[in-house]
């Protein structure tokens, strides 16, 4: 099996890491324009075949993943359709916020998008266990002390911001557990404290089949240590459910705690652990058939969302 | 089977319980508090502490004469520190970092290697003289911790935790490290030459429920059970808190280890936790 990685920062490493631990038979290519990185890659994995473009391949790859920043994604997105490749994997946000339009381009049934909270075992409980249409409303909350200062580059611009970088991975999980991403905005606020861009965003919205979605991001939260989301989920019989990515607790319509189901009951194992159950899931799913990973439109919903919160902010502070 | 103190519960680490966690690292808000629990755990009869190198640990380690003769286990880097950089500047970051924050000589010797050379292979002491403090006490325990180790494992650069191992021992410590991939890096332990490999420990989670025990509790029995030729340490042995703790350290005991790690945020815990694994 032949892979292609675009660009190996942060996500471009975990992922070459986890598919290499997953099977070390995989050859690979990696694109990575910054010539001093790209020096130091060529040295120290001497199994890897490093470009500082794709401009010299012409043979289809079987898996490639577009690990860049989103600005370039749909660039890349196009030469690897063109080359035949046969199955390709975007990191999120697919594009950016700002590509909400369906291209012709997209119908390639084998093009998946990295929502990776997907895999975590509360919200693959969830997603079996809560029936979408008694859902009344749904808050959803990441907070984490991912800036201690400001961030340089494309990170302190309008594709970066702590809606687009993981808030987007909550609307993911809202829209896979509503089976909509149809929904419009009724209140926004952001606040920039460490970067130019959101730092603490607030959102009240309205899905077209009247259920309430309340968000709440914050990646400048001092006191915490590890990025943490949470879900809490309240049905039209009072029932109330509360997810992070440990538990499910389960309250009923008096606010009593009538069950909790733990991680350690619902966790599965992996073959090989990086940096959580969730990523190497997430890998295995890409290796086999994506029955779980996020498509086209999925990608697509999560932007739409972005999109429209973002203008509301912008029209409310005019 | 040595019983050493772990250090989550002074970051505000609980896996089950993420509120619990932020609660309990209030409770640890002072250099002093932490010394004084270590201290008043190692009473108990406990064998030694395990401490990370974050900004708290460093300075717990610079500036505290720990008299005792327990063992201190010191584990590098903080993961999260430099996760943040890259998330703030970029993947060169790193790089910049390590050489900007080690010493001149060392700067000399080594990293000037890095430059003209560009191998990874010289950021391994580069790395042990940003985060070990000088006065660390010689023949104490360094660990790679398991983000490194793992990435270095999937990455396939084994070569580079070798280098570790001999490194630390070079500086008069003892090597550990840490993983979550036990028999992926037990694999590489068999097929490189690792000097003075019996004082290596291998630190990785077990536990009655196998909850986050990889790839399978019977594979990682299995692999206790073939007693390498390095000591092993059992973490999360009680599923990160939800396990029932009499059953989960009655199991542990029956298990061929060398040391067990683990943390608690109340004294009387530490005490009755000890007397358990003793009786």
């Amino acid at each position: 099996m032949n892979i292609l990685i675009y660009g190996f920062g942060r996500m471009g490493l975990t992922h070459f890491t986890i598919l290499n631990g997953l099977n070390s038979e995989i050859d690979f290519t990696i694109i990575e324009p910054n010539k001093f990185l790209r020096s130091l890659l060529k040295t120290n994995f001497d199994k890897v075949t490093f470009y500082k473009d794709d401009s010299s391949l012409t043979k289809a790859f079987d898996i490639t993943l577009i690990t860049t920043p989103p600005f370039i994604h749909l660039e890349l997105l196009k030469t690897s359709i063109n080359r035949g490749d046969k199955k390709i994997f975007v990191e999120k946000p697919f594009g950016g916020y700002t590509n909400t339009t369906k291209d012709p381009l997209f119908s390639s049934k084998n093009l998946y998008i990295g929502y990776v909270l997907r895999y975590n075992p509360c919200i693959q409980w969830a997603k079996s266990n809560i029936l979408t249409k008694d859902i009344l409303s749904i808050k959803g909350q990441f907070l984490s002390n991912t800036l201690e200062k400001k961030p340089v580059g494309w990170r302190n611009g309008p594709f970066s911001g702590v809606l687009n970088e993981v808030g987007s991975h909550v609307i993911d999980l809202i829209q896979y557990i509503l089976g909509t991403s149809s929904m419009d905005v009724q209140s926004a606020n952001k606040q920039s404290v460490i970067s130019d861009v959101d730092d603490i965003l607030d959102a009240e919205l309205k899905t077209d089949t009247n259920v309430t979605v309340s968000l709440h991001f914050n990646w400048v939260k001092k006191e915490v240590r590890k990025p943490v989301f949470s879900l809490e989920i309240l049905m039209k019989d009072g029932t109330k459910y509360f997810l992070d990515q440990q538990q499910v607790l389960i309250y009923n319509d008096i606010g009593k705690n009538i069950d909790k189901i733990s991680v350690t009951d619902i966790s599965e194992s992996v073959p090989f652990y990086l940096r959580g159950i969730d990523f190497t899931k997430q890998m295995e799913d890409l290796l086999d058939d994506c029955s779980v990973m996020a498509n086209v439109n999925d990608g697509l919903g999560v932007n739409k969302i972005i999109k429209k919160i973002l203008n509301y902010e912008d029209n409310s502070r005019r | 089977m040595k019983i050493i103190l772990g250090d989550n519960q002074f970051f505000g680490v609980n896996h089950f319980d993420l509120n619990k966690g932020e609660k309990t690292k209030l409770k640890f808000d002072s250099l002093n508090k932490i010394e004084d629990f270590i201290n008043d755990s190692l009473s108990f009869g406990l064998d030694g502490f395990m401490i990370n190198s974050n900004n708290i640990g460093y300075k717990l380690i610079s500036q505290t004469d720990f008299k005792s003769n327990k063992e201190i286990h010191y584990s590098i880097p903080y993961p999260h520190k430099y996760a943040n950089m890259i998330n703030e500047s970029g993947m060169l970051s790193l790089l910049k970092y390590v050489i900007k924050n080690t010493s001149f000589w060392k700067n000399i010797l080594v990293g000037s290697k890095l430059l003209l050379t560009r191998n990874v292979k010289y950021l391994v002491p580069l790395s042990l003289d940003i985060e070990v403090p000088s006065n660390l006490k010689k023949g104490s325990y360094i660990y790679m911790q398991n983000i490194i180790t793992d990435l270095l494992i999937g990455m396939g650069r084994g070569d580079l935790i070798v280098d570790f191992i001999n490194s630390v021992s070079k500086m008069g410590y003892k090597p550990g490290l840490i993983t979550l991939n036990p028999i992926k890096l037990d694999y590489i332990l068999n097929h490189n030459k690792v000097s003075k490999i019996s004082d290596l420990i291998v630190c990785f989670n077990i536990n009655k429920q196998g909850f986050n025990v990889f790839p399978s509790l019977s594979v990682v029995e299995s692999f206790i059970n073939s007693r390498p030729n390095y000591k092993l340490m059992a973490m999360s042995i009680f599923a990160s808190g939800a396990a029932d703790i009499p059953s989960s350290i009655d199991y542990i005991k029956k298990l061929n280890l060398d040391y067990v790690v683990f943390g608690t945020s109340k004294l009387r815990n530490v005490k009755s936790n000890f007397e358990l694994l003793n009786v």
